[in-house]
């Protein structure tokens, strides 16, 4: 037998492998098939390309779309009122309330995250200066008191900042100093403590009407 | 490396590198395909497999073996890829009834070398199981030493002599029985 095994190629080639020749036909089939693949590859590779430039066209607009959407709305708003204000009827209302919301604006310093906790409906407390009296918040109001309204000291303001746990005489932005009672205001609803506020471009110390709010534990 | 295979960027042509394997190697490969799979139509199919798979990582060939044996190492997956998946071709039955007839034919035909016993002892290698058939194609048929033949199949040396051994002892059992037949 291992003989026989010895010349087993030439036994294979002669029976049962005498028709494996390569043809040259099935040699171009193999280049063909080899080429076809090669322009498939090619063409796949285009078509990715071409998917992937479309998906990061998509995936950006949709990015950018909120930003694009609030820069219109924004630019619309801005354009409102001064459109308004060529109004010759409204002009006068108009700078009084361009005035007010700059003081508004200015005697809001930037606030901080102070973590309490507020209804889903109300303002949250950290986007407002307050002062803590009697339990409550005192909002201010963006109104001024001169000095000749201010009543008597009825408390003073402690420490400021946020603190997880609020007590009377706090506040976010108002720096330690006395309350007062406004006259002719009922000092239970409105209260008064120095602060500043900014006309036109400068800085003025003023007394800053708070209003109660609500209760600091509701 | 043929000197006409070498790119203008110092590499080698592909396209000229696989004509020239596919003239240097592929009637080996579609036999040893055949010895495999039994079946020369799908055997053809095999060898286009291995002669792509072979340009698609040409680039990624780092000559650490031969071509021939690197070839061949594709060329046993493929087959056995495609025994695998032979009964799953949907003119499987078409390509065996070919397969029975060019049997019959090659008998037909080959009455005369009978003889010599070339026929019969083809036949037996053909009808042992192919881990054994593998082995004996590999060591006899294409004078691959034991160390090349581990190196192809994956398979431990010594179980490529265990298995050299038990399909010789098989095959002459085969060959006996084909005599006795015959």
């Amino acid at each position: 037998m291992d003989e026989k095994l010895r010349h087993l190629k030439e036994s294979m080639d002669r029976t049962i492998l005498r028709n494996g020749a390569l043809r040259a036909e099935e040699k171009q089939n193999i280049l063909f098939a080899i080429r076809m693949r090669k322009d498939r590859r090619k063409k796949r590779f285009r078509i990715g390309l071409g998917a992937a430039a479309v998906l990061c066209l998509s995936l950006a607009i949709s990015l950018l779309w909120p930003a694009l959407h609030d820069l219109s709305s924004h630019t619309k708003v801005a354009r409102a009122p001064q459109e308004k204000s060529l109004s010759p009827k409204n002009k006068d209302q108009a700078e009084d309330k361009t005035e007010q919301m700059r003081i508004l604006d200015a005697s809001d310093p930037p606030q901080y995250n102070s973590g309490f906790k507020y209804e889903k409906n109300d303002t949250p407390v950290t986007l407002f200066t307050y002062i803590i009296f009697n339990h409550y918040y005192y909002r201010k109001t963006g109104q001024t008191a001169d000095p000749s309204e201010l009543g008597q000291e009825i408390g003073r303001i402690k420490r400021t900042g946020v603190w997880q746990e609020l007590r009377s005489g706090d506040s976010n932005n108002m720096r330690p100093g006395p309350i007062y009672a406004i006259h002719g205001k009922d000092p239970a609803e409105y209260i008064a403590a120095k602060g500043t506020i900014m006309v036109g471009r400068k800085m003025r110390e003023s007394y800053l009407i708070f209003k109660k709010y609500k209760p600091i534990n509701p | 490396m043929d000197k006409a295979l070498i790119g203008t960027d110092g590499h080698p042509d592909p396209e000229l590198l696989i004509e020239q394997l596919l003239d240097e190697y592929g009637e080996s490969v579609k036999k040893l395909a055949y010895t495999y799979v039994k079946d020369w139509a799908l055997a053809e199919d095999v060898t286009q497999e291995v002669f792509l798979s072979v340009y698609h990582h040409l680039p990624r060939f780092r000559g650490e073996s031969s071509y021939k044996t690197w070839i061949y190492k594709i060329a046993i997956n493929k087959s056995k890829d495609a025994i695998k998946t032979r009964f799953l071709r949907p003119n499987k039955l078409l390509k065996k009834l070919k397969a029975y007839t060019d049997v019959y034919d090659l008998s037909a035909e080959a009455r005369a070398m009978d003889a010599i016993g070339d026929v019969r002892l083809s036949q037996a290698v053909m009808r042992l199981p192919v881990k054994y058939r593998e082995v004996i194609i590999l060591y006899y048929y294409e004078e691959l030493k034991l160390e090349e033949i581990q190196q192809l199949t994956k398979i431990n040396l010594s179980t490529v002599k265990t298995r050299l051994r038990r399909a010789k002892a098989m095959l002459r059992e085969l060959y006996e029985e084909g005599v006795t037949h015959g």
